[in-house]
C-alpha cells in the first residue's frame, strides 16, 4: 500500500532550482532510505515532507492527504526528527513529550510511558533534557515521533552520534517498526553502509534529482562480481589469462591479478595456472560493496546532469 | 489550551523568569524602605489648621496666573483650582504624607519596568524556537500555524497582566504595611470642568491599565520582530532602543512637524486624556490615538502572521 507519494516535486528559492522534479512512492511495511552526498537535497525534500517549507510546484500525498491544501490532516499520520533532534533543553525528558503530547488528539499518560520504555529512557524521564547525551536525545526524539501512532515515520541522520551498540539498537527497532506496525519508515543518511544494513530500498538523490531507486538485495546483488588472484610468478601469469580467454579483463597489482567478466569459469582458470608451474596462494571473489555501486550511480548520471 | 499551558509552562521552567519577579519586587520593597525613610526625616509642619487658607491663597495666585499664560497649560492650572475648592468645600485636606494610595500611584512607574520584561519574554517566545531549532518539532503537529503563533501571543499578554497583577497586590501590601491608610480618602478626578469622587482601588486599576498602553503596543512590536526576524537579541535590542529613544525623538519632531501625532510614540500615553499632563501634539483627542495606536497594532499584527505563516522554516 502506497502511504507516501510526492507528483513531480520541485521546490525553487530565488531563481535556483533545488528540488527538481522529484517523484518516488514509499509503502506501508518497508524502510525506505534517502541517500545523497552533502547539499544533495535530502533534508530540503524532507522539509518539504513535512511541510515546514512550501512546495513550489507539484504535490506530497501523505495516507491519501495532500500535504499542500490538506496539511493538518496529512500532518496528522508523521512522526519526523528534522536533522537533530532539538528538544527543549530545560525541560524534563517527561516534560518535554507532555508538550508534544498537548498538541495532537489522543496521546494518553500511558502512551508517554510506553514510548519512554520503548526507547529505553524510563529510568531518565525525570531529568532535563540538558543532562542528556546525544544518543539519548536521539531516542527521546524517536519517542516524540511515536506518540501519535504515526502511519509515517521520518527520521533525518537517525543514527547520529549514536554508539556501534545504539545503532544496532535502532536499526532492528526501525525494522521491527516497520514489520510489525506496518510503518512506513523513511530514513535519510549519507552513510551507505549503515543504509545497506537498514533499508528496504534506496532512493538516491543527486544535486535535487532522483537518480536511482533500488531494493537493497537486487543492489547488492547486482554487482558485477571479480576476483582477486594471489600468484608467482605473476608477470607470467598475467600474459597467460590475457591471451588464454576471451571476455575478462585482466588487471595487474604489484602482488595481484583482478580478473573481471560476467562468466569467469574459475577452475578452468585456476587448473591453467597450476599446468603452466604458477603458484598460486589465494583466489578470492570480489562483491562489489554498495559504497562503490553508489559512486558509480551518481559519478555517471551525475556528469549529464 | 494545551497550546497555552505549553508556552505557559515554557516561561516559568526558565530561570529568568523568576529573576524578573524577583527584580520587580526587589524594587517595590526598595521604594517602599526608601520613601520611608524619606518621609521619617520630612517632619511635616502642622498648619493643619489653617489648610484651608493656605489653599485659597493658592487659588487666589493661580487666577491671576490663569490671566497670563497660554492655552495648553490653562487647562491644568484650572484642574488645580477646581480641586482646592472641592478640598474647601467638602472639608477634605489635601493628603501631606504617604498613605497605601500614594504608594501606589507612585509605583505606577515601574509599569515601564513591566514593560521591559514582557518585551523580552515577547522578544524572545518565538524566535527563541528558531535559534534552539525547536520550531521544526513544534511545526510539525496537526495545528496550523496562525494558531500556533497567537497561543504565543496570547501567553505574552498573560504574562503582561501576570505580572501588572504582582506590582499592584505588591506594592498595595507593601503600601499598606509600611504607610497605612492614614488621611484615606477617595481620588478627586477633574472632568468636564467637574471634581469627581472615585474609589481608589478602581482608579489606581484603571491608571495602571491606561499605563499599559504603551506596554501592550512595544511588546506587540517586539513579537512581530520576533516573528519576522526569528532572532531574539535583534528583537529585544530594537524594541527596548526605540522605547526609550522613540518618545523624545517624536518630542522633537513635534517642536517642528505637525506630523509627529501620526507616529506610534506621540500616542502611546493615553494619560493626559484622563486629567494628567498633556499631549504632544496639540489638538490630539483621545479617539485619535486610539485610531493611530489601532492601525499600529493592526500592522505588527499583520506582518508577524503573515511572515510567521508564509516563510520556510530553515532553521
Amino acid at each position: 500500500m502506497v502511504v507516501i507519494s510526492l507528483n513531480n516535486v520541485s521546490k525553487k528559492i530565488g531563481s535556483k532550482t533545488i528540488i527538481d522534479n522529484l517523484s518516488f512512492e514509499v509503502f506501508a511495511g518497508e524502510v525506505f532510505g534517502f541517500l545523497g552526498p552533502n547539499g544533495a537535497g535530502k533534508t530540503t525534500t524532507i522539509r518539504m515532507l513535512v511541510g515546514l517549507m512550501k512546495i513550489t510546484s507539484g504535490d506530497i500525498f501523505i495516507d491519501g492527504h495532500s500535504v499542500k491544501s490538506n496539511y493538518e490532516e496529512a500532518i496528522s499520520k508523521v512522526g519526523a526528527i528534522v536533522e537533530n533532534p532539538e528538544m527543549y533543553k530545560f525541560l524534563s525528558g517527561y516534560d518535554n513529550l507532555k508538550h508534544y503530547a498537548r498538541m495532537t488528539k489522543g496521546v494518553t499518560i500511558e502512551r508517554i510511558d510506553e514510548v519512554a520504555e520503548l526507547v529505553g529512557l524510563q529510568n531518565r524521564m525525570k531529568e532535563k533534557v540538558k543532562t542528556y547525551s546525544l544518543g539519548m536525545r536521539q531516542r527521546l526524539g524517536i519517542a516524540q515521533a511515536l506518540l501519535h501512532r504515526p502511519k509515517v515515520l521520518i527520521l533525518d541522520e537517525p543514527t547520529n552520534g549514536l554508539d556501534p551498540a545504539g545503532i544496532r539498537e535502532i536499526r532492528d527497532y526501525l525494522k521491527r517498526l516497520a514489520r510489525e506496525e506496518d510503518m512506513a519508515v523513511i530514513v535519510s543518511s549519507h552513510l551507505l553502509s549503515e543504509m545497506e544494513l537498514m533499508c528496504d530500498r534506496i532512493g538516491i538523490i543527486q544535486n535535487g534529482r532522483l537518480v536511482d531507486v533500488q531494493n537493497v538485495t537486487d543492489m547488492v546483488n547486482s554487482g558485477k562480481v571479480s576476483y582477486v588472484i594471489s600468484a608467482k610468478p605473476i608477470d607470467q601469469a598475467f600474459q597467460l589469462l590475457q591471451n588464454a580467454f576471451d571476455g575478462i579483463a585482466v588487471k595487474m597489482t604489484k602482488q595481484h591479478l583482478h580478473v573481471e567478466g560476467a562468466s569467469v569459469d574459475v577452475p578452468k582458470l585456476v587448473k591453467r595456472l597450476v599446468e603452466n608451474n604458477i603458484d598460486i596462494y589465494e583466489v578470492k571473489q570480489m562483491n562489489q560493496s554498495l559504497e562503490e555501486k553508489f559512486l558509480e550511480i551518481t559519478s555517471e548520471k551525475g556528469g549529464i546532469a | 489550551m494545551g497550546l497555552l499551558t505549553n508556552e505557559w509552562i515554557k516561561i516559568f521552567k526558565r530561570k529568568s523568569s523568576y529573576i524578573m519577579i524577583g527584580i520587580l519586587a526587589i524594587i517595590v520593597v526598595i521604594a517602599a524602605i526608601g520613601i520611608t525613610f524619606i518621609n521619617d526625616q520630612d517632619t511635616e509642619t502642622g498648619d493643619n489648621g489653617n489648610w484651608k487658607t493656605a489653599l485659597e491663597t493658592e487659588n487666589k495666585n493661580l487666577k491671576e496666573e490663569l490671566k497670563s499664560t497660554s492655552d495648553p497649560y490653562k487647562k491644568d492650572i484650572e484642574r488645580i483650582i477646581a480641586e482646592n475648592e472641592y478640598r474647601i468645600t467638602h472639608d477634605m485636606p489635601k493628603v501631606t504624607s504617604y498613605n497605601v494610595w500614594t504608594f501606589m500611584n507612585g509605583m505606577m512607574g515601574v509599569v515601564d519596568f513591566v514593560a521591559l520584561f514582557t518585551i523580552i519574554i515577547a522578544a524572545g517566545i518565538v524566535a527563541s524556537e528558531f535559534s534552539s531549532g525547536t520550531i521544526k518539532l513544534l511545526l510539525i503537529r496537526p495545528i496550523n500555524r496562525a494558531k500556533i503563533l497567537l497561543s504565543k501571543y496570547i501567553t505574552v499578554l498573560l504574562y503582561a497582566l501576570f505580572m501588572l497583577g504582582i506590582l499592584f497586590v505588591l506594592s498595595f501590601i507593601l503600601g499598606a504595611v509600611f504607610f497605612g491608610f492614614e488621611q484615606n480618602q477617595p481620588h478627586l478626578a477633574y472632568l468636564d470642568g467637574q471634581i469627581i469622587e472615585r474609589a481608589q482601588i478602581p482608579f489606581l486599576l484603571t491608571q495602571y491599565l491606561l499605563s499599559s498602553v504603551g506596554l501592550l503596543i512595544f511588546t506587540t512590536m517586539a513579537f512581530m520582530i520576533s516573528a519576522a526576524f526569528r532572532n531574539s537579541s535583534l528583537a529585544i535590542g530594537l524594541s527596548i532602543f526605540l522605547l526609550l529613544v522613540g518618545s523624545i525623538v517624536t518630542s522633537i519632531i513635534a517642536g517642528f512637524f505637525d506630523w509627529a501625532k501620526y507616529l506610534l510614540f506621540a500616542n502611546t500615553n493615553l494619560l493626559p486624556y484622563f486629567g494628567t499632563g498633556l499631549p504632544m501634539v496639540e489638538g490630539m483627542t483621545l479617539s485619535f490615538s486610539l485610531i493611530v495606536l489601532l492601525v499600529y497594532f493592526v500592522i505588527f499584527h499583520v506582518v508577524a502572521f503573515w511572515t510567521f505563516v508564509k516563510r520556510d522554516v530553515t532553521a
